[in-house]
């Protein structure tokens, strides 16, 4: 079989990454999503062969198109709900660490909430979104780069068209809106809950990627090398800079 | 391939998709290019997909991997007996509502009717 050129092969990638992502969204069990995804790039990949192009396969509107296959799949609210957790887990242990950063800097026993916080996550899952569904626009932008430039583009334009709604309607946005407040054992409390929560999720996503790699278990070894963890490691390298980067902003904040 | 030919495809895909699988076994892009072989271009290629997963969840289809020489294992498809079931059903419908069309755009079964009636309404007016 011929090989692809790079930018053809990463437009194919990004259309089927896209579709998964949403399928993964709408709660479609992951043996079937890795049928569909094997399914759908391997008729991309033939479909270019042809001479074809990817609009010929996934038609005019992709996101119809995947929602169109999504839909006849039946899809179990509950089994797109890991992503869910995922965002529960994230924001308990931005929330936990950053707390008991505070309480170790300003030496103070009381924990202030502002609105930064779900400003923080509104604006990080808009971008997320953004980022991932970004290859439905594949089969009209070429170049990665340039789908990735657009999709920034959209979402500072929809940043700055919040802030300027929000001025114009004198609402004054303040970051410094305390929201809640709560003392260091309730920090405590909620270290130990994002802990738990992190492992209950950690091995949810590792079953998920162990089931999809056809493994039993995510112990399990070949060659004593564990196999298809590639997911679950990007998962736990993303979420450790993402709740890094936040604990940085407030720890810098304090010393300023 | 115009609009009216899409959308009488559409109407009739999962009936064209069966009785693709029923003569043998194969993939979604083997399905395409038969169909395309025929006289049948879809304009998404991709909208088998949707169609294939409602013939499976009906019990008419069944799906098993098989290994590939250029790479990952490819799906196919092959007709369960309710499939062969349905076909028939779908064939018989479908060669009665051709009838039926062929008929009135010919005229045939019109002009007997018309004529029939005609012929009543005269013997009364007398």
């Amino acid at each position: 079989m011929k090989l692809l050129d790079q930018q053809t092969q990463q437009q194919i990638s990004d259309l089927v990454n896209a579709c998964v992502s949403y399928w993964d969204l709408r709660g479609i069990p992951p043996h079937r999503i890795i049928e569909m995804r094997l399914e759908l790039e391997q008729h991309l990949q033939q479909a270019i062969y042809d001479g074809k192009s990817l609009e010929a396969v996934v038609g005019a509107n992709p996101p119809a198109f995947a929602e169109e296959w999504a839909r006849e799949m039946h899809p179990s609210f509950f089994t797109g709900k890991l992503v869910l957790l995922q965002a529960l887990v994230f924001v308990l242990s931005t929330v936990s660490s950053t707390a008991l950063i505070e309480h170790l800097l300003s030496h103070s026993p009381l924990f202030k909430l502002t609105f930064l916080y779900p400003w923080y996550f509104i604006m990080l899952g808009f971008f997320s979104l953004l980022a991932r569904w970004a290859g439905f626009l594949s089969p009209r932008i070429k170049t990665r780069e340039k789908r990735q430039v657009l999709a920034f583009a959209v979402y500072a334009f929809a940043v700055i068209l919040f802030l300027l709604i929000d001025r114009l309607l004198g609402m004054k946005l303040r970051f410094d809106l305390v929201l809640l407040s709560w003392s260091w054992p309730i920090t405590a409390l909620l270290l130990v809950g994002s802990i738990a929560f992190f492992y209950l999720n950690l091995w949810l996503v590792s079953d998920k990627e162990m089931l999809l790699a056809g493994s039993k278990s995510f112990f399990c070894k070949e060659n004593n090398r564990p196999v298809g963890r590639a997911q679950t490691v990007q998962y736990i390298k993303t979420f450790t800079l993402l709740v890094a980067i936040f604990d940085f902003v407030v720890l810098l904040a304090q010393l300023l | 391939m115009d609009t009216r030919s899409t959308q009488l495809l559409k109407g009739t895909l999962d009936m064209c998709l069966l009785a693709t699988i029923a003569r043998r076994p194969c993939y979604g892009y083997e399905m395409v290019q038969q169909l395309a072989q025929q006289g049948l271009d879809l304009v998404s290629e991709g909208s088998i997909y949707p169609l294939l997963s409602r013939l499976q969840q009906n019990g008419y289809i069944e799906s098993y991997l098989v290994p590939s020489n250029d790479g990952p294992k490819r799906k196919y498809y092959r007709l369960l007996p309710n499939g062969a079931k349905q076909l028939a059903q779908w064939q018989a419908e479908w060669e009665k509502f051709a009838h039926s069309v062929e008929q009135v755009l010919k005229g045939d079964g019109l002009d007997e009717a018309v004529r029939s009636t005609n012929t009543t309404t005269d013997l009364r007016s007398r």
